[in-house]
């Protein structure tokens, strides 16, 4: 596929541009094109660059959220596909449980490391927002990933995390799972600083991060 | 000595009255919540009031009732008017609809009688056309005489019996905020970009309503009040939710016309409450004429208060400033009185100032720094302010 298409899909995602975003989608498709490629070279590309212009402060949250929500729109014709077309052939690297921490009810973040993580291969649970630490640790009993994923976008609820990881600790079950965590109040001082594994500044260094936790084993 | 209304109204046309008016009180955006370690009923044990009429909430937790005694210790200059309305209903799964805000869900949060906003719970979140919002059936009547009960009277006895300033709020007059109640805050935000056309339909629906209100609620109160506050949150703790150009296309047209139509019905000072780091948008705070803002949220981005004094405050008057999110809760009580130092002297020179607290004041404040910051007000708010100290 050529590349101009996935810059104007790119493009369609950054001027919040939804039906655009949709008729490039479709059409690329209908071109052979597989959705993973449509995802990671049109997509996710646009939705980086959405962050990187927040961050900035050139774009206000309704811009950024407009884009996220066509990034979800896009991602609804994508997903039948994608688990049909790829993830029976492709091999799991590794399996992650997922969720936005107690006491906040943010999902775009998540959502997009969630999508990235299963890109790349990745086996990946979401247990939805306002998760709790009982609840964050019962997936980890149940399901035994090798990632857990936390995050936050808000200072107050960040500070939840420490509780998932005390849980993990008092249940004799933190060294069995390796913890990134990412959102807008985190940096690598409090990832270190609360004992998690990694943190994720944005979706594509989340995927590398998980990549290289569950190679180390 | 001025009378509090003589206090309040001087400083709104920018003279200085004889010391910085107070606010506190029985009203949505500058009162306590009532929840634990502390909120209402610690300050109210604190200053040894213990016969207080239990507390009443809205939906969010808000005493609507703060009891006077602890108004008039806390030297507060205002009295305030509000609507009646339905009572809300607790649907079979525990949820709240709030049959005055066009049936808005409100969803408990596990703590006491405090509920919140959940973007999936909204009701009419499976709009996407105009035509849906015909389908709906929970939009408000306000013609139901439950709105207006009393309160003309109440009005004119305080405006007439008292001399502190009539102050109305709590009306269900708000626009960004009842499109996110109904649809969601994503949904408001993304709407404008992605569904325009559904935007403004449900909008002008919002605005029937709000002006419908409007026009009763102020042919009862309208000639006894002194300010008329609405409130519209339009900033997030770093800066406008969205830009300038979607502002003046997606919001100011309604405000526009909603202050327009207020002002042949009433010649209260209009104050607008609105959230966070809205610096770059007070210019069009003041071209659409609104008399005041209220929060002055001083922690968000842009928002200090010296800059703001210079660059708009010969053209609108500041309302708040009292930091709740840093200094009350966390501030010893030479801390808070060297805050409330500097807020009178940066905002209050000239006039124009009312001090009051940025917002609700939260249950992690410790009830001697909320009265700490009142008797400091008081005492140090006093024309001519002391520039050095």
């Amino acid at each position: 596929m050529s590349e101009e298409e996935f810059k104007q899909l790119s493009d369609a995602v950054v001027n919040g541009d939804l039906e655009r975003a949709v008729t490039l989608t479709c059409s690329i498709l209908e071109n052979g094109t597989s959705p993973k490629e449509i995802i990671l070279n049109g997509l996710t590309p646009g939705m980086y660059i959405v962050g990187e212009k927040f961050e900035k402060g050139e774009i206000f949250l309704s811009d950024m959220l407009s884009s996220a929500m066509i990034f979800e729109e896009v991602m609804n014709i994508l997903k039948p596909r994608l688990s049909s077309m790829e993830n029976k052939k492709e091999k799991k690297i590794g399996k992650v449980v997922i969720g936005t921490i107690e006491g906040d009810l943010h999902s775009i973040g998540k959502n997009l490391v969630a999508i990235m993580l299963q890109v790349g291969g990745f086996d990946v649970i979401d247990l939805g927002e306002d998760v709790s630490a009982n609840k964050f640790s019962e997936a980890v009993k149940e399901e035994s990933p090798d990632i857990l994923g936390i995050s936050a976008l808000l200072s107050t609820t960040a500070e939840n995390i420490k509780k998932v990881i005390h849980k993990l600790k008092d249940d004799g079950i933190r060294d069995k799972v390796k913890i990134i965590i990412g959102g807008a109040p985190i940096d690598e001082e409090f990832a270190k600083k609360i004992g998690a594994d990694g943190y994720g500044r944005d979706a594509f260094i989340a995927l590398e991060i998980a990549k290289k936790l569950v190679s180390r084993g | 000595m001025m009378t509090s209304r003589e206090r309040v109204i001087t400083t709104l046309e920018h003279k200085e009255p004889d010391r910085v008016p107070l606010c506190f009180g029985n009203h949505s955006v500058y009162t306590i919540i009532d929840d634990k370690p502390y909120g209402y009923r610690a300050l109210c044990n604190y200053l040894n009031i213990r016969d207080y009429p239990e507390p009443v909430t809205n939906f969010v937790g808000n005493v609507l009732n703060v009891d006077k005694r602890i108004r008039d210790r806390l030297h507060v200059d205002f009295e305030f008017v509000s609507p009646g309305g339905p009572k809300d209903e607790i649907l079979p799964n525990g949820h709240l609809r709030v049959p005055s805000l066009h049936g808005i869900i409100a969803v408990p949060t596990g703590r006491g009688k405090i509920y919140t906003i959940r973007d999936n719970a909204t009701p009419l979140r499976w709009a996407k056309k105009p035509k849906d919002l015909d389908k709906y059936r929970y939009w408000s009547d306000y013609s139901d005489p439950v709105y207006y009960r009393d309160i003309k009277d109440k009005a004119k006895l305080l405006h007439e019996e008292t001399d502190k300033a009539i102050i109305a709020d709590d009306t269900p007059v708000t626009f960004g905020h009842m499109y996110s109640y109904l649809v969601g805050f994503d949904r408001w935000l993304t709407d404008m970009k992605l569904r325009p056309e559904f935007y403004h339909a449900l909008m002008e629906k919002i605005y029937e309503k709000a002006e419908y209100f409007t026009k009763q609620f102020l042919t009862e109160v309208g000639d006894h009040i002194d300010l008329l506050l609405i409130w519209d949150d339009m900033g997030s703790q770093t800066g406008p939710l969205m830009s300038i150009g979607h502002f003046r296309e997606f919001i100011a047209p309604y405000w526009k016309r909603w202050i327009d139509l207020a002002r042949k019905y009433t010649k209260a000072k209009l104050v607008i409450h609105c959230c966070g780091s809205v610096y770059d948008l007070y210019p069009e705070f003041i071209k659409m004429g609104w008399d005041a803002h209220q929060t002055v949220q001083v922690t968000a981005k842009d928002m200090e208060p010296k800059k703001l004094k210079k660059e708009f405050g010969d053209k609108i008057a500041f309302f708040g400033g009292l930091d709740h999110q840093k200094v009350l809760p966390r501030e010893t009580v030479f801390g808070v009185k060297k805050f409330v130092r500097k807020i009178i002297r940066e905002l209050g020179a000239g006039g124009g100032y009312i001090f009051s607290p940025m917002h609700d004041l939260g249950p992690e404040i410790p009830p001697e720094n909320i009265v700490t910051a009142f008797d400091e007000a008081y005492e140090f708010g006093v024309y001519p302010l002391v520039q050095n100290s």
